[in-house]
């Protein structure tokens, strides 16, 4: 480790985590965002690069980062690996088509040694669409269950970030997730 | 530089009076410590650095937008910059202070989290933060840009641009006005204002 990797870890405050919201293009990573920070989200067009947002949430401070997941960016990804406490990864549930793909997308990102610690929470957005498929369906669809999964500590939680149903769920199981993975050792 | 309370390096008594007030029971590696910080404030003050940061940020300001979605290229370049800067001191520290090592000094740095505070650890923990990197960047540019300065500028780089080491290092290629690109502006650079920030003793 550098000098500064090491004075940020020295420095950074305890209850401090980073968070990486991923997923593709049109699953809704965005607009989860801001809908849960409270911003209006009545406006958002696809992501090309990333945003960054710091969430107070219960407690803890969440650096999140959002990366665009259209196929051309997603080989950017890795860029924004290092020292992620948490996945979020976010699924179009209404989007039947792409669930191989985003199955595909998931098991080569929960591949990346520098993830391999990482807490995974997944969104099974746009619940509030009709013919969006269930949070037990995208969990069997995924392969949740499967060995890729077995290592990992993972949770699934149906959403709307429309709506905003099923956020703080969502969020809370995260927070409390790494905190009782980092946070209660030291 | 003018900072003088830093001037012998080798002495550990300067660091020792100035960074822990003078304790009587000191360990050997207490006193390295001391002299590493020492240094490092005098690489964080020291104009060279600030050059380099400055010629760093002159030259891919351009492509930074005052916008709240980030471009995938910041965050290349802001490794670039991490990497530069981290460079730069440890290569400054390894002359600088013989014993010098990163594995021992990160260590030591593990062992004293209750010390690792003041300017110098500010201004380090800085550089790790993109926004911040994001908003340097986004003043550098706008400096650039000179808007409504540029009568001020011209003046005052007659004087300046030749004889600054910015104006040959990294500064080719550049899109930003002549007149701009000498350090006239850098007394109001965040930059500039962090390295003077950083050179006041805890």
């Amino acid at each position: 480790m550098g000098l500064l990797s090491i004075i940020r870890k020295v420095k950074s405050k305890e209850r401090e985590c980073r968070l990486l919201i991923l997923g593709l293009d049109n699953a809704g990573k965005t607009t989860i965002l801001k809908s849960f920070n409270g911003e209006d989200i009545n406006s958002i067009s696809p992501t090309l690069g990333f945003n960054i947002k710091t969430l107070e949430h219960r407690g803890y401070t969440l650096n999140c980062w959002d990366v665009g997941g259209q196929q051309t960016i997603r080989s950017y990804w890795r860029n924004y690996f290092e020292q992620t406490d948490g996945v979020i990864w976010v699924v179009d549930s209404a989007d039947r088509v792409r669930m191989g793909d985003c199955k595909r997308e998931l098991i080569d990102l929960m591949g990346q040694e520098k993830l391999a610690g990482a807490s995974l929470m997944i969104f099974a957005n746009k619940q509030d669409l009709r013919g969006a498929m269930s949070r037990d369906q995208i969990r069997e669809v995924l392969g949740l269950d499967g060995k890729e999964f077995e290592n990992r500590h993972w949770g699934i939680f149906g959403c709307s970030a429309v709506t905003g149903e099923g956020l703080l769920e969502g969020m809370d199981w995260m927070t409390e997730d790494i905190s009782g993975r980092i946070f209660m050792l030291s | 530089m003018d900072h003088v309370d830093f001037g012998s390096l080798d002495s550990s008594c300067d660091s020792e009076l100035l960074i822990d007030g003078g304790n009587q029971n000191m360990t050997e590696e207490d006193v390295l410590f001391d002299t590493i910080v020492g240094a490092l404030e005098n690489v964080l003050m020291d104009e060279d650095f600030n050059d380099m940061q400055s010629s760093f940020c002159f030259k891919h300001c351009g492509v930074f937008e005052d916008t709240e979605e980030s471009k995938l290229v910041y965050t290349s370049l802001f490794s670039e910059y991490t990497e530069l800067i981290e460079g730069y001191i440890i290569e400054r520290l390894t002359s600088e202070v013989p014993s010098f090592t990163m594995d021992a000094f990160g260590s030591m740095l593990g062992e004293r989290q209750d010390e690792i505070t003041g300017d110098v650890f500010d201004m380090l923990m800085s550089f790790t933060d993109f926004s911040e990197f994001k908003d340097l960047m986004l003043s550098y540019k706008s400096q650039a840009e000179g808007s409504g300065l540029k009568g001020l500028v011209d003046i005052v780089s007659k004087e300046n641009f030749a004889s600054t080491p910015a104006a040959g290092l990294g500064m080719a290629g550049l899109s930003i006005e002549p007149q701009t690109k000498g350090k006239t502006f850098d007394p109001l650079s965040p930059a500039s204002r962090e390295a003077k920030d950083a050179g006041v003793s805890p």
